[in-house]
């Protein structure tokens, strides 16, 4: 079901939002890896993230209607929501008696990779770019981003005042976005 | 709040982060509306972590993908909220009842009358089948004493100590011939007399058994309606015998022999 329509992000929400399963594929196609990515950053867990992505795009099937483009994109969105369900899941009781089991397990990794090679190669070039910048910036951008940090948590890890942490996430951005566009 | 300085703040960035509380939330999106400049340095701020993601993506197995749209694959584009649509149960008023009952009576009525009517006839029916099968039952005891009879016949000529006897036509009756079988440790005595020849009108074939010089009556030929005799006939027994024969004398046989002597035994 590999999907080969181009969408706009306006066209692919509309789309989604008459229950279009090929605007769905294209979707998944082309977030299920990102979102995925951000997922096992926090569960460090592969069968558990893929649990936790597919749940993701289940309630973005789901709940497509009550996304409001006016507040923001899709993907941020998406991201969102995958962010709200690992946390859940890591709070769970059910999680933290099956942590337990597979902590030893996690080292291991399968990763199956189905990404065409152009994609592939483009995702390593934007890689790169990414690898450039300053460290404490990426850091920054792990904790807030990926592992949902607060501001007081960040200034905790990262030893500096809450104040500044604001004016540090909006720099070590500004940055990325030097590099990725 | 001027518009360089909302996005120098670094307020959008926490925005798009989903870090700020509601306040600021709501306070975001109403500039997001207001500015086009905020709403572009939004979707920028986006675009840039959404590349980052995307630089940082780990590919799930395909069995994700497949979950996923099996899952969904039975759910038809729809409207969003559709309200579950009230369906109304019929209700049966007052008036109606009435009439229902009157044609369940009648019914059980017809049902109750076809019900007994076939009870008769299959009654009826019983009692004959059964008149027969009492008639065959008869039938059958009968033909399986006969059976049983033949059988201890076929069972004397057949025993190992059985010994047969051929009884030869003497000169009054050249062609005739009989035979014999002598059980031997019970006496008991056999005639099969298909080979004499038919029983001339009041008369009847008479067995004899030499025993010490003397003929001792060994019983009468019986025949049925149509003058056939039995294959084989049991006789009276005889613990000695020196020889056999058959004479033919008067219906209801002799004590001693009369008639010509048709077949005998060598001594």
């Amino acid at each position: 079901m590999q999907s080969t329509n181009s969408y706009t992000e306006i066209e692919l929400v509309q789309a989604l939002q008459q229950k279009d399963q090929a605007a769905f594929s294209y979707l998944y196609d082309h977030y299920a890896g990102a979102i995925n990515g951000i997922i096992y950053t926090i569960v460090k867990d592969d069968m558990l993230a893929q649990d936790i992505l597919q749940e993701t795009f289940l309630k973005v099937w789901n709940n497509i209607n009550q996304y409001d483009s006016g507040k923001g994109r899709i993907f941020t969105w998406m991201k969102t929501i995958a962010h709200n369900l690992t946390l859940d899941t890591l709070k769970s009781k059910q999680y933290k008696q099956q942590a337990l089991i597979v902590k030893d397990e996690i080292a291991v990794s399968n990763i199956k990779d189905s990404d065409d090679d152009q994609k592939r190669f483009n995702r390593l070039d934007l890689k790169n770019k990414i690898d450039q910048l300053d460290q404490k910036q990426k850091l920054i951008i792990d904790l807030s981003y990926f592992q949902g940090y607060t501001q007081e948590e960040i200034a905790k890890q990262l030893e500096m005042p809450v104040g500044t942490v604001k004016t540090k996430i909006r720099s070590a951005i500004i940055a990325l976005r030097k590099t990725v566009v | 709040m001027k518009l360089s300085e909302i996005i120098s703040s670094g307020i959008l960035e926490l925005y798009v982060l989903g870090q700020t509380n509601e306040a600021e939330t709501q306070q975001v999106l109403e500039w997001k509306a207001l500015y086009p400049e905020v709403n572009a340095e939004i979707e920028a701020i986006e675009i840039s972590l959404e590349q980052y993601a995307l630089a940082n993506a780990k590919a799930p197995s395909g069995d994700v993908k497949q979950n996923l749209f099996a899952a969904i694959v039975n759910d038809a584009p729809r409207v969003p909220d559709t309200e579950a649509k009230l369906v109304s149960m019929p209700v049966y008023t007052a008036k109606e009842q009435p009439v229902k009952w009157k044609w369940l009576a009648a019914a059980s009525f017809v049902l109750f009358l076809g019900t007994a009517i076939s009870g008769l006839l299959l009654y009826s029916k019983y009692k004959e089948t059964d008149k027969s099968l009492s008639a065959i039952k008869q039938e059958l005891i009968e033909k399986e004493n006969n059976r049983m009879a033949l059988q201890k016949n076929m069972d004397a000529i057949t025993a190992s100590n059985s010994l047969p006897i051929v009884l030869n036509g003497t000169e009054n009756s050249p062609e005739s011939s009989a035979k014999i079988f002598w059980v031997k440790n019970t006496g008991e005595v056999f005639v099969a007399s298909s080979g004499l020849p038919k029983t001339p009108e009041g008369m009847q074939y008479q067995l004899w058994a030499i025993v010490d010089g003397t003929p001792v009556d060994a019983g009468l030929l019986i025949e049925d309606k149509s003058g056939n005799k039995y294959a084989v006939q049991k006789m009276k027994s005889f613990g000695k015998a020196e020889a056999f024969a058959i004479t033919l004398e008067k219906t209801g046989g002799s004590a001693s022999p009369l008639g010509k002597m048709v077949v005998m035994s060598k001594t």
